[in-house]
């Protein structure tokens, strides 16, 4: 599975024209984990609308590419299955729990037990070393941390296992600031992060695109392995479509999201 | 906690800044520090002059000009009393002691003060300290001089030195009583009083180097000497102030009442306490306005805190969209900026305490020498540890600014910070 990934033209490629919220994936039995319905969402109170979806759903274990043009919206989609932000309408549902309607405060908590999120750039807290960095969700949720001391005996070790895992050699780059890590290095390390404590959703923003194509393909191998050995979904969104095969559904937002001049 | 952890990285991540807000909350802390070190130190200075004297009876004038002159040589007598009247003061009953005093000579800049042996034992500095000889003995000739402990060491003086006193007090005087120099006989331990920038002569010593002289200018006698001593009469016409204490506290106001009602002289009759006290209310509105410019250095101090925390706001906003993407609450965006505050300005005060300390302990002997106000090195006490509150409380309501902010930035970026 690993070595296809490296050959797009092996992989079981899904049409990104298949219709919103059909489910085709690998397991045989199809849990939701991300359930969004009747979407509506805008920035400013008297904007138009940004993000308009009757319905998204992403399985347990899925592996789901969402593509879209540069202000479609698709960071916003993510802001808000993150529980980042709140929607005007509708309701998204996590593991089924409508996070929609928590309270800020619940939500916070949900966020930090549940999701591993991956931004494009600067993922890191420059003061605080590699290892702080990845522990950090550990410290806003105790489920999380007691997950990860399931698995290894001290958080530290944990982290270190993760970014092992990760090709990271943490004996030479641990004394290191991370502000000195390449963006490559830097990348890993907010997957080991995302993926502390064994989160089931893991979100990513375009984490590759400050990567040159070797490290890209790199990237996502291992991320892939990652939240495969982890069990967890991810959500990736990207505008580079030379992606897509490598995941098992793809969706265009612009497909999905009717707003605008198409909003019916 | 891993806010204080977060804090505390962060902060020594961006340490220069850090120490240069922490430094001037520092000085600013001891600036007011010292200003109020200073106001008490002369306070006390001011009031530990004149323990246990009761009364003051001099010439009728201002109170608190009779106490300055009297006590802390400030100023000039405008009358003497006569002896006469010293004498009836004396007999008084409710009178247990009564101590002489006359002033009006100087030698070098320092006063001469006349008065009895008495003195020695009746004089009384920061509640109940007698003087005490540093060297040598109290007076008992005519042509003794007992020193001040300033004196002695400004001047350079040992025991049996001769000293020659002008008269007035300029520094510089062309009338000088060479004709009858005085011998050290004596030299005090520091008192921080007054006393230590004074020489101690008898009152008959006064007398003895006036002998010859009419309003100030030496008269035609050319040849006056100590040999004409024997057979001079030195016993004083007048002094300029008696420091009396009374058999009993509650006789105050009754020997205060039959002093002004004397019909030999105008005389009044002062208690250091309630004079001192019409000192305080004069004074006290330049103190307020030093205390009040202290205080605003304080809030300067907090301010430039406030400025340098703002500014680095914006460059903190990803670090914000981490914390919130990895579970942070509002509540630990606004802690982290709270605790921060309050860290730098907590740890800006400790400092300026420590600083005053060493400061006060450095310039003590100098403020001393000068000016005569004994600044005490104490450990922190209450005081201190209530600026340092009160100064760490403010830094955690300025940094409640900062906090909100970052907070509602975090809400408005969401995930992604676009700078
Ligand atoms: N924090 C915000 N406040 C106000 N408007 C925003 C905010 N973030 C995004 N928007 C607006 O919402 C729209 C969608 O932005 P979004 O970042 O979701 O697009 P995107 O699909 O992620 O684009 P890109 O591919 O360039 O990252 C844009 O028009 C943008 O101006
Ligand atoms: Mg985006």
């Amino acid at each position: 599975m690993l070595e296809s990934l490296m050959q797009p033209n092996l992989v079981f490629v899904f049409s990104s024209r298949s219709f919103p919220g059909d489910v085709v994936g690998m397991s045989d039995v199809q849990i939701p984990l991300v359930e969004v319905s009747n979407l509506r969402f805008r920035w400013l109170r008297k904007g138009t609308d940004i993000l308009s979806i009757e319905n998204l759903t992403v399985q347990k274990g899925e592996r789901l590419f969402v593509k879209g043009n540069s202000g479609s919206g698709k960071t916003t989609l993510l802001n808000i299955i993150a529980g980042i932000i709140t929607p005007q309408n509708g309701s998204v549902k996590i593991l089924d729990e409508t996070i929609s309607s928590m309270s800020s405060w619940k939500r916070d908590g949900f966020r930090a037990q549940h999701i591993g999120i991956v931004f494009q750039i600067f993922n890191l807290i420059p003061y605080l070393s590699l290892v702080d960095n990845v522990i950090l969700p550990c410290h806003f949720s105790a489920p999380r941390r007691k997950r990860a001391l399931e698995r290894s005996s001290t958080l530290i070790e944990e982290a270190s296992r993760l970014l092992e895992h990760l090709g990271l050699d943490i004996n030479n780059l641990a004394d290191q600031p991370v502000s000195r890590l390449s963006v490559g290095q830097q990348q890993r390390v907010a997957v080991a992060r995302a993926l502390m404590g064994g989160p089931e959703l893991v979100i990513a923003d375009e984490p590759t695109s400050a990567l040159d194509a070797n490290a890209r393909s790199a990237f996502l191998k291992l991320l892939f392995r990652e939240v495969e050995d982890s069990n967890a979904s991810l959500i990736f969104v990207s505008h580079d479509a030379s992606l897509e095969p490598y995941f098992e559904r793809s969706i265009h937002l612009d497909k999905i999201n009717h707003t605008g001049p198409r909003a019916t | 906690m891993i806010i204080l952890r977060l804090v505390f990285l962060s902060l020594l991540n961006r340490r220069t800044v850090a120490a240069l807000t922490v430094f001037a909350v520092t000085i600013s802390v001891t600036l007011f520090l010292s200003v109020e070190k200073i106001r008490t130190g002369a306070r006390d200075g001011f009031a530990n002059t004149i323990s246990g004297t009761d009364v003051i009876v001099g010439a009728r004038t201002g109170s608190l000009q009779l106490l300055m002159y009297s006590v802390f040589h400030i100023g000039n007598a405008t009358n003497n009393i006569t002896w006469k009247s010293y004498q009836h003061i004396q007999d008084r009953p409710e009178t247990k002691w009564a101590v002489p005093i006359s002033l009006g000579d100087s030698h070098k800049g320092f006063r001469v003060l006349g008065t009895h042996t008495d003195f020695f034992d009746r004089f009384r500095y920061a509640r109940k300290r007698m003087l005490t000889f540093q060297q040598g003995r109290p007076f008992d000739q005519v042509l003794d001089v007992v020193l001040g402990a300033d004196v002695a060491k400004t001047l350079n003086y040992g025991i049996g030195d001769s000293i020659v006193i002008s008269h007035g007090l300029g520094k510089v005087s062309f009338a000088s009583h060479d004709n009858m120099p005085f011998r050290v006989v004596g030299i005090l331990l520091p008192t921080g009083t007054p006393v230590d920038q004074t020489l101690l002569v008898p009152l008959e010593g006064i007398e003895a180097i006036h002998i010859g002289w009419g309003r100030g200018v030496r008269s035609g006698q050319k040849g006056v000497g100590p040999q004409d001593l024997e057979n001079a009469d030195l016993q004083p016409k007048a002094i300029t102030a008696a420091l009396v204490g009374l058999t009993s506290k509650m006789k105050v106001f009754q020997f205060q009442r039959s002093v002004n009602e004397y019909l030999g002289e105008p005389l009044m009759a002062i208690l250091p306490g309630v004079a001192l006290q019409e000192l305080w209310t004069l004074m006290g509105t330049a103190e307020k306005a030093l205390v009040i410019i202290s205080l605003f250095v304080v809030v300067a101090g907090l301010l430039g805190m406030l400025t340098m925390i703002l500014s680095g706001l914006n460059e903190r906003r990803r670090e914000m969209a981490i914390l919130r993407s990895v579970g942070a609450r509002p509540m630990h965006i606004i802690a982290l900026f709270v605790v921060e505050a309050t860290l730098l300005a907590f740890v800006g005060a400790c400092l300026g305490v420590v600083a005053t300390i060493i400061g006060i302990s450095l310039v003590a002997p100098m403020i001393e020498a000068q000016y005569g106000v004994y600044l005490t090195v104490s450990p922190p006490g209450l005081k201190e540890g209530l600026i340092v509150a009160a100064v760490s409380a403010s830094g955690s309501i300025v940094g409640l600014w900062p906090a909100l902010r970052a907070y509602r930035l975090s809400v408005a970026d969401g995930m992604i910070v676009r700078i």
